[in-house]
């Protein structure tokens, strides 16, 4: 005669098949990416735009800051491509290493400025594109034929246009979170390949390493100069992330509103002290959202 | 006696896998055999039990990097875990990997303290294994977590894939004064019909070895712990040279 199982335990057999199932699902999936995805070196050249056209311009900026990063450290994360190389995710980098690849400074310089919307560079008035004009004149080329690393991923985008985008949205999503070791040696390397810590602009003939380790590690330099500064065991995710200061802003402004709310009903003192908890937060919040750089201002195409 | 290959497993934490690993390694090596301890949870328990510093470049590295292991005072070698393990590099290595890499390392006994929770560092350890102990503990948690894994074993089985050939369910930190854990047989039983099932008994003196980073063998050789984990070692032992799957 069988006993009657104790209680909790019942529930065992249905909740453990039930969750095993997920596990084989995710396990599939993971299986699925890893069997499809290549990693490898292909010739730069070989590498092709999307075949829809690219959603986003490109910011040529940025683009500036990981080639000079890329000219220091090589391409640190492949470029994500279809089957037939067409590029999926990592239009910046490619960008960046297109622009290293160019062996003239003065074809350089052309090239990055159409990449900034400038008509005409002997036309230049601003000051700041002058110097990024410069900066990228003295990048050191990469010698040809270049290989790029990348990861390719078995499907063909022009079949299959979703995949693609999603696999856009995902690479772009990834979040690397970095070591403070892992980001102490990256700046080592930077420094010997002559980039400084500056206050204000770096002299001439030197690269700023804030803002080349913000690029590499994907925060801003503020993030980065914590985590270099902070504990050994802190990784970058546990500072302050980039859109964190934003739902913070929210949540806050929502406890708030809920706090007033109840105040109303029972007006106490202790509801006003939440209330007043909260608003620290927000300032606390707006001030990290202050901190971070502010996107660089685009050059209008004339 | 070629390599036979532990995983201990139970995806619950806190049920006793590392303590019960370590106490393994503690018996082999008492038997002269030379012992590999792998782990490969990022808390790195193991090697801070085995005495080894639990910073050290580890499985992690010897999964990406070729590291090779430490080397316990004891004479047990060791790879420590640390979070390297939660490294987008480990995540995307093939399942086969640490088999692979364990293949050309001559040692008698490898032992792989898998992690709670992180399936696929679990899944490195089962798929290198010729056995697997999963463990639980009297709680229907550890039930859910132990039922888990032998699904995943059965399903490496059904589809043929490279895994252990023989595994069983061990009841760990077993106390009678406990109620849920008298009846603990029978639920486990009733729950999963067919797995072997083996014992360790709750014994202070496994916890105190490895807080006290000594081997059971040296500190509580007569232990009822000790003679639980022999017959497992025995059980390990006989299931890895058997050619049946049971």
């Amino acid at each position: 005669m069988a006993k009657e199982p104790q209680k909790g335990w019942a529930a065992v057999g249905k909740a453990t098949k039930a969750l095993s199932q997920q596990d084989q699902t995710v396990r599939a999936e993971a299986d699925r990416d890893r069997e499809q995805t290549q990693r490898g070196f292909v010739p730069l050249a070989d590498v092709r735009p999307r075949p829809h056209g690219d959603s986003r311009q490109v910011d040529a900026h940025h683009v500036l800051d990981l080639a000079e990063s890329v000219a220091a450290l090589g391409l640190l994360e492949p470029l994500v491509v279809d089957r037939r190389l067409h590029l999926l995710a990592g239009a910046h980098r490619w960008a960046a290493v297109r622009l290293l690849a160019i062996q003239d400074p003065g074809d350089r310089a052309i090239a990055w400025g159409s990449l900034a919307g400038i008509a005409d560079l002997k036309e230049l008035q601003d000051k700041t594109l002058s110097e990024m004009i410069d900066r990228v004149r003295t990048l050191a080329p990469i010698a040809e034929p270049a290989l790029v690393p990348v990861r390719i991923v078995e499907f063909d985008a022009d079949a299959d246009a979703d995949r693609a985008l999603s696999i856009e949205v995902a690479e772009n999503e990834k979040r690397r979170d970095y070591t403070k070791q892992e980001v102490t040696a990256l700046a080592e390397r930077l420094k010997k390949a002559g980039f400084r810590f500056a206050r204000g602009k770096p002299k001439a003939g030197e690269r700023a390493l804030g803002p080349a380790l913000a690029v590499i590690i994907g925060k801003s330099e503020r993030t980065v100069r914590r985590l270099i500064d902070g504990e050994p065991h802190i990784r970058t995710d546990d500072l302050i992330s980039d859109t964190a200061p934003l739902e913070g802003i929210l949540k806050r402004l929502k406890a708030i509103l809920t706090s007033l709310q109840a105040a109303a009903h029972k007006p106490a003192k202790r509801q006003l002290k939440d209330v007043l908890a909260h608003a620290a937060k927000l300032e606390t919040s707006i001030q990290a959202l202050e901190d971070q750089p502010q996107p660089k201002p685009k050059r209008k195409a004339r | 006696m070629s390599a036979i290959i532990i995983a201990v497993a139970g995806r619950k934490g806190g049920v006793g896998k590392t303590t019960i690993a370590c106490g393994l390694a503690s018996i082999f090596l008492h038997r002269k055999r030379s012992v590999l301890v792998v782990d490969l949870d990022p808390q790195s328990n193991a090697a801070f039990a085995l005495g080894v510093d639990p910073a050290a470049p580890g499985t992690a590295a010897f999964l990406t990097g070729g590291a090779t292991p430490q080397r316990a005072p004891s004479g047990i070698q060791v790879l420590p875990g640390g979070p390297g393990l939660t490294d987008a590099k480990v995540q995307r290595l093939h399942p086969e990997d640490l088999a692979d890499a364990l293949a050309k390392i001559p040692i008698d006994v490898v032992i792989c303290d898998c992690p709670p929770g992180i399936e696929y560092l679990e899944r490195l350890g089962l798929t290198a294994s010729t056995v697997a102990l999963v463990i639980a503990d009297a709680h229907p948690f550890a039930a859910l977590g132990a039922g888990r894994v032998l699904e995943d074993l059965q399903d490496i089985r059904d589809k043929s894939r490279r895994g252990p050939k023989r595994w069983a369910l061990v009841m760990s930190r077993l106390d009678t004064r406990r109620s849920a854990d008298r009846r603990m047989t029978d639920n486990v039983s009733d729950a999963f019909p067919g797995v072997h099932r083996l014992e360790v008994h709750q014994d202070v003196s496994l916890a105190n070895a490895t807080s006290d980073q000594v081997l059971i063998m040296d500190a509580a050789p007569q232990s009822r712990g000790v003679q639980d984990l022999t017959r497992i070692a025995d059980w390990a032992v006989e299931a890895a040279s058997s050619r049946s799957k049971a």
